[in-house]
């Protein structure tokens, strides 16, 4: 279990199918957060992980060590997630409404206010085009530095730059508008 | 300083290499400006919500799917030993069913065994004869069908061409209405 991912990803070169399990089990929170932040509801995430650990594998061979494993699988998924996101377009998606981590010390009411904002964002995330919305899910959700964004990407630090401003700019718009229609509605119910 | 410099500034802060100096700059602008203090307070409010959102855990199943669909697929790679089963297999069943035919089943009917190679060389040549009688037949009353169909043919051509040419009027216009009714859908959302 302690062995390192090389260790492990040569075993599975060599034919130890059993030993990609311990690489599915370290890495299986990452991809899937990843997919379910990217995707905005569960089955598909649980789709595109799948799918993900299954091109991993197939493709172990083609690892190049100089990476980072977990840079390397989240290129994989991210690619995956795009593809999904642009073949059902045109469709509707439901966005998954769940929302775990509320600190117990909070009142009901700032639970239900922190839910709201949550709502919005993620709704508002959701909207973005999903070349933006990659790159905030990797940078602000991910806690990825520009290094790795670019080896997951495989775009130029000026583009990654150029993009996450754009994405930001447009998420601000998202949000201000938002924030405008529900002034809005409320205006109108009194 | 300009709004447009304090949107660069923004940027920078949460990019996270803001220098001090520049942060100064950029609170105390935002002191005198709202639009851009509301930006900045509405931006950071969302980052840091895409900050918070919570990893949930993957279902328990994932695991043991991914196993299973990576160990699956091996089995697609047939492998020689395999193959020479499988080929094995296939001859014996060939054998098994001559000598079914020969020995059992022709018995029954009161026909010779046949165990020479000119015997089954006859009921292949039977079998031929068979065929071809069986294509005569059929191609006979093809040609019944052929002359049936000349018949309807010169009888109802007219009739027949204003059919097809009414069914294409209908589907054109149809297209057409439904375009110009996406079309629509499209500006509106718009």
């Amino acid at each position: 279990m302690d062995a390192s991912d090389i260790e492990i990803i040569n075993q599975c070169i060599g034919g130890d199918t059993e030993a990609f399990e311990h690489l599915v089990n370290r890495y299986k929170k990452l991809v899937f957060n990843t997919a379910y932040r990217m995707m905005g509801n569960r089955e598909e995430a649980e789709d595109v992980t799948q799918e993900a650990f299954i091109r991993i594998y197939n493709s172990l061979s083609r690892y190049n060590p100089e990476f980072k494993f977990s840079t390397w699988a989240l290129k994989i998924t991210t690619n995956l997630c795009l593809d999904n996101i642009r073949k059902r377009k045109g469709e509707t998606v439901p966005i998954d409404e769940q929302f775990n981590i509320f600190d117990d010390d909070l009142t009901p009411e700032e639970q239900f206010l922190r839910k709201e904002s949550q709502k919005q964002v993620l709704a508002a995330i959701n909207k973005l085009p999903e070349k933006y919305k990659e790159f905030i899910i990797l940078f602000h959700h991910r806690n990825l530095s520009y290094q790795e964004i670019m080896d997951i990407t495989g775009e130029s630090l000026t583009i990654v730059k150029n993009r996450l401003y754009r994405a930001r700019q447009m998420l601000k718009e998202y949000l201000i508008n938002a924030d405008k229609e529900s002034e809005k509605v409320c205006n109108a119910s009194k | 300083m300009q709004c447009k410099q304090i949107s660069n500034l923004m940027m920078k802060y949460f990019d996270g290499n803001i220098s001090e100096l520049e942060l100064e700059q950029l609170l105390r602008h935002n002191q005198k400006c709202p639009p851009c203090a509301e930006e900045f307070e509405v931006l950071k409010d969302a980052l840091y919500e895409v900050e918070m959102l919570p990893d949930i855990e993957p279902p328990i199943e994932l695991t043991a799917n991914i196993m299973a669909a990576v160990t699956n697929q091996k089995h697609f790679h047939v492998n020689a030993r395999q193959l020479m089963c499988w080929a094995l297999g296939f001859v014996g069943l060939v054998l098994f069913t001559y000598n079914m035919i020969s020995y059992v089943v022709f018995p029954m009917f009161g026909i010779a065994p046949i165990v020479s190679f000119q015997g089954a060389l006859n009921v292949l040549y039977m079998l031929v004869e068979k065929i071809k009688d069986g294509f005569v037949a059929m191609s006979l009353s093809l040609g019944k069908l052929l002359v049936l169909r000349n018949i309807i043919f010169r009888e109802y051509t007219m009739f027949m061409f204003l059919w097809v040419a009414a069914f294409i009027a209908v589907g054109l216009m149809l297209y057409k209405v439904m375009n110009m009714k996406g079309k629509s859908h499209i500006a509106g959302l718009k």
